[in-house]
């Protein structure tokens, strides 16, 4: 339920994907192994010159380096600008996860309900049921308005229709509490590998 | 409540797929190395033109024992296929293993797993088999459920096929039951 950009993640996955196909092409060609595919790799390597001629025609004078081609300044300032737009990419992953479960504001001053009251009211409530191996919350930002997601993960041998039950009681009384209603996903979640060892019971 | 609805439909729909993040990350990270990497050895370069011509003699293949037909050919082929694995991972929708439903209070996401084992328990429980004989398989539309019998019982398929659908359907899940039942049973 985070705020990453998914579109630019398949973005970024297909033009190097691209990129890779086009260098690796070029590879096979220049290994000449293909002879069928000879006039393709002349007209490549014709383009090749030609590029390479445009790029080394102009010359720039940088102070305390001489003469520097345009070609290989112009090669300079995209990787710069490449490197710091794959930086942003990094650092805008992920995200979206709010301390506020909720935020009233009146004249006389706002109140806020923190995320950790979510999991203490919703979560705790359910982790009593002898149902349920581990539940927890967490408060994203969804449409500009926070949202709950609920993470279940079942004992063997769960009653699943009583578990809804317990958690359709649990939202009954979080929204008697904070007034409206938030919404709520619920995940009911996979055992991972280190569940298989918990027992199928819950003695008390 | 009505104004919930888009919320959940966004939220359904965004966690019913693959986010594609991991793979999205571990190739900026690698680009960024190398790019870091080529920008450092380009103004090594400027500043340093012994180190150019050296690099200018590595590339032309003097100093390697491998020829440059085979290594050429070699590394084409890696990047093609690693491209291949790059474009299909960003095309492909990438369903997850989920179903969803959203209710008037909430939106419920489930693993298909966590159904099967639901249901698996309940056709164990309701038919006296010993769970680890019965298996099920949920998939996006159609499901399939395997029982072993005990030996000497017999097992109706259509009892064991009411038994899954009405225990998705108690959680709100539709799905088509395909029931196989092993012709040899077993002494649990």
């Amino acid at each position: 339920m985070n705020a990453t950009n998914r579109i630019v993640n398949r973005a970024l996955l297909l033009v190097t994907g691209l990129a890779l196909a086009a260098v690796g092409m070029l590879l096979l060609l220049a290994s000449g192994r293909f002879p069928w595919l000879d006039p393709a790799a002349d007209a490549v390597a014709e383009w090749g010159d030609s590029v390479g001629a445009w790029a080394g025609s102009f010359l720039f004078e940088i102070p305390g380096l001489g003469e520097v081609s345009g070609g290989l300044l112009i090669g300079f300032v995209a990787a710069i600008v490449l490197l710091v737009l794959l930086i942003i990419f990094l650092a805008t992953r992920g995200g979206g996860r709010t301390g506020t479960a909720a935020r009233r504001e009146t004249e006389r001053g706002n109140t806020e309900i923190d995320a950790r009251l979510a999991d203490d009211l919703i979560a705790a409530v359910l982790r009593e049921s002898t149902d349920v191996l581990s539940a927890h919350t967490g408060v994203y930002r969804v449409r500009r308005a926070p949202a709950i997601r609920i993470s279940l993960t079942l004992r063997r041998g769960a009653q699943l229709p009583r578990v809804l039950d317990s958690v359709d009681g649990a939202l009954t009384r979080w929204d008697a509490l904070v007034g409206h209603e938030i919404p709520v996903v619920l995940h009911l979640q996979g055992r991972g590998w280190l569940d298989r060892w918990r027992s199928a019971t819950r003695v008390r | 409540m009505s104004d919930n609805t888009d919320v959940y439909t966004r939220v359904l729909r965004r966690e019913s797929h693959d986010s594609r993040t991991a793979p999205a990350v571990v190739t900026a990270a690698i680009l960024i190395l190398l790019l870091a990497g080529l920008l450092v050895l380009g103004i090594w370069t400027l500043v340093d033109a012994k180190l150019g011509d050296s690099i200018a003699g590595f590339l032309a293949g003097e100093n390697t024992t491998l020829d440059a037909v085979t290594l050429s050919l070699a590394a084409g082929i890696i990047l093609v296929l690693l491209a291949i694995v790059l474009i299909w991972l960003a095309i492909v929708p990438g369903r997850r293993d989920r179903r969803s439903r959203s209710t008037a209070r909430l939106a419920i996401l489930a693993d298909n797993g966590v159904l099967a084992d639901v249901v698996a328990d309940r056709i164990a429980e309701r038919c006296g088999l010993d769970r680890g004989n019965v298996s099920v398989l949920i998939g996006r539309s159609a499901s399939s459920v395997h029982v072993t019998p005990t030996s000497g019982v017999p097992l109706d398929s259509a009892v064991v096929a009411d038994i899954a659908t009405g225990t998705l359907a108690a959680v709100g899940f539709e799905s088509n039951v395909r029931v196989r039942i092993a012709d040899r049973g077993v002494v649990s």
